[in-house]
């Protein structure tokens, strides 16, 4: 089997982060936060081991901002309703994931908040920070209160100039908010020197760790919202949540298994180094640019753009039922349009969607050849 | 004897506890006695009586707000 769709969720994940979650299972899966024995402060500890990974791999102001979730999607709708004051306006980019788009939909139809997205895109190439600066610019009224921007879209490898979106805002004073679900694990994100004020990130993507872990890591003095209330294993008299991050934020019980395997996958990138992972995906994108390429009736989108996501159709071959022959060749990629619909209109391939690859530091450029010839086999029929 | 700093948040507990060590102050982390809060549930960072001075002195300088101080088993 070739796993290629590590953009939807990461496979196989290192040894550490399965060793963890089963030992987590089996030896201290107590409930954190609640109980003083033994078992429970145990997964405390290890809750608290993951937030200081967290807060150390993203540049958090301390390990107490990092907010668990079960996932991306959670931690956008968390910034997202807990951030934006009623009557605000919303600058988007054109390249959202439904986890961003929806959320704004959605408070958009309820007349809370308004929105407009600009494009990132001219000609078949990246707008420049300056370029993108300009547009924000030009679509900022009086009552724009946020920024919301992928660092990277989930359709290709576009890399997003998010230190200098995040230092204008920051002069505008206008919140920043990212979604790193494609970026997170795969090149670096420094939310202090990039001036993010709420970074959202699945667990289970390019962080390695088990499907159920996320987290909304907030900037110094944000404070959104309390979206959900309920048990928080403190100040229990209390009518309302307790005032202290994170807890704030995180009713109910966590997923202890999750967040020990996110711990050990954090871990596992900070041994192997970004910078490392970053040359080993942008390697393969590199490789498999080429081998596909050649391929005839193979149109690659946005291949300027090296990163751990490629794009591409065959001919006029609906990319699901490529994706379909693929999988039955033992090749997993994503076909459709990966809930981003947004991006795949900017792509111009919203009609039949695109065939998605995506790398993690355990593919190899063996997985890109046996790609090839499965995929050369079906382009001659 | 020991003492116990108390928290409001089992997070607030861990930094506590984190900021001690990097300063060679041996402490656990543990879950305060409800009979002895008033709002509930608290958090706390048990540490051995002849360290209370420096302990005092780490949370003032780290600004980490200590909630109230226990001994504990008094």
């Amino acid at each position: 089997m070739v796993y290629l769709d590590n953009a939807a969720t990461s496979f196989p994940k290192p040894p550490s982060v399965v060793a963890e979650v089963t030992r987590c299972l089996e030896e201290y899966c107590g409930n954190p936060g609640r109980g003083g024995h033994p078992l429970s402060m145990a997964a405390a500890e290890k809750i608290y081991e993951c937030r200081e990974e967290l807060s150390a791999l993203f540049g958090a102001p301390d390990p107490s901002h990092v907010i668990f979730t079960q996932n991306a999607t959670a931690a956008l709708n968390l910034a997202i309703k807990g951030l934006l004051p009623d009557g605000a306006h919303v600058i988007a980019s054109d390249l959202e994931h439904n986890s961003v788009r929806r959320p704004l939909e959605a408070l958009a139809a309820d007349g809370l908040i308004s929105f407009d997205k600009i494009s990132i895109i001219g000609d078949g190439y990246a707008l420049d920070g300056g370029a993108i600066c300009k547009r924000i610019t030009t679509a900022i009224r009086k009552n724009t209160a946020a920024v919301i921007m992928t660092a990277c879209p989930n359709v290709c490898s576009l890399q997003l100039p998010i230190a200098e979106i995040g230092a204008f805002c920051r002069r505008r004073g206008i919140l920043f908010i990212v979604d790193g679900a494609q970026a997170a694990g795969h090149f670096p994100i420094d939310m202090r020197s990039m001036c993010i004020d709420a970074l959202c990130l699945p667990g289970h993507k390019g962080l390695l760790g088990p499907q159920g872990s996320g987290a909304l890591i907030l900037g110094e003095g944000i404070m959104p919202r309390v979206i959900f209330e309920g048990g928080s294993g403190s100040s229990s008299f209390e009518a309302e949540m307790p005032r202290e991050i994170p807890e704030r934020y995180e009713a109910g019980t966590l997923s202890t298994p999750a967040i020990a395997g996110l711990c050990e996958g954090v871990r596992y990138i900070r041994r192997l180094g970004l910078a490392s992972i970053e040359k080993h995906e942008r390697s393969l994108f590199l490789y498999a640019r080429q081998r596909l390429g050649s391929i005839p009736k193979v149109r690659i989108y946005m291949q300027q753009y090296a990163g751990s996501v490629l794009s591409f159709n065959v001919g006029t071959l609906p990319s699901d039922r490529v994706a379909s022959a693929l999988g039955t060749a033992g090749i997993c990629t994503r076909g459709g349009f990966h809930c981003n619909p947004w991006a795949h209109t900017v792509l111009g391939t919203d009609a039949h969607g695109s065939v998605r690859i995506s790398f993690s530091p355990f593919n190899t450029p063996q997985d890109v050849d046996a790609l090839a010839l499965a995929l050369g086999e079906l382009s001659r029929k | 004897m020991r003492y116990i700093a108390v928290f409001p948040t089992l997070t607030l507990a861990k930094r506590a506890q984190r900021t001690l060590a990097a300063s060679s102050v041996a402490a656990e982390t543990v879950k305060v006695d409800s009979a002895k809060t008033t709002r509930g549930c608290s958090w706390g960072v048990a540490f051995h009586e002849s360290q209370l001075y420096k302990a005092k002195m780490i949370f003032a300088n780290a600004k980490i707000e200590v909630r109230e101080i226990l001994s504990e088993g008094g």
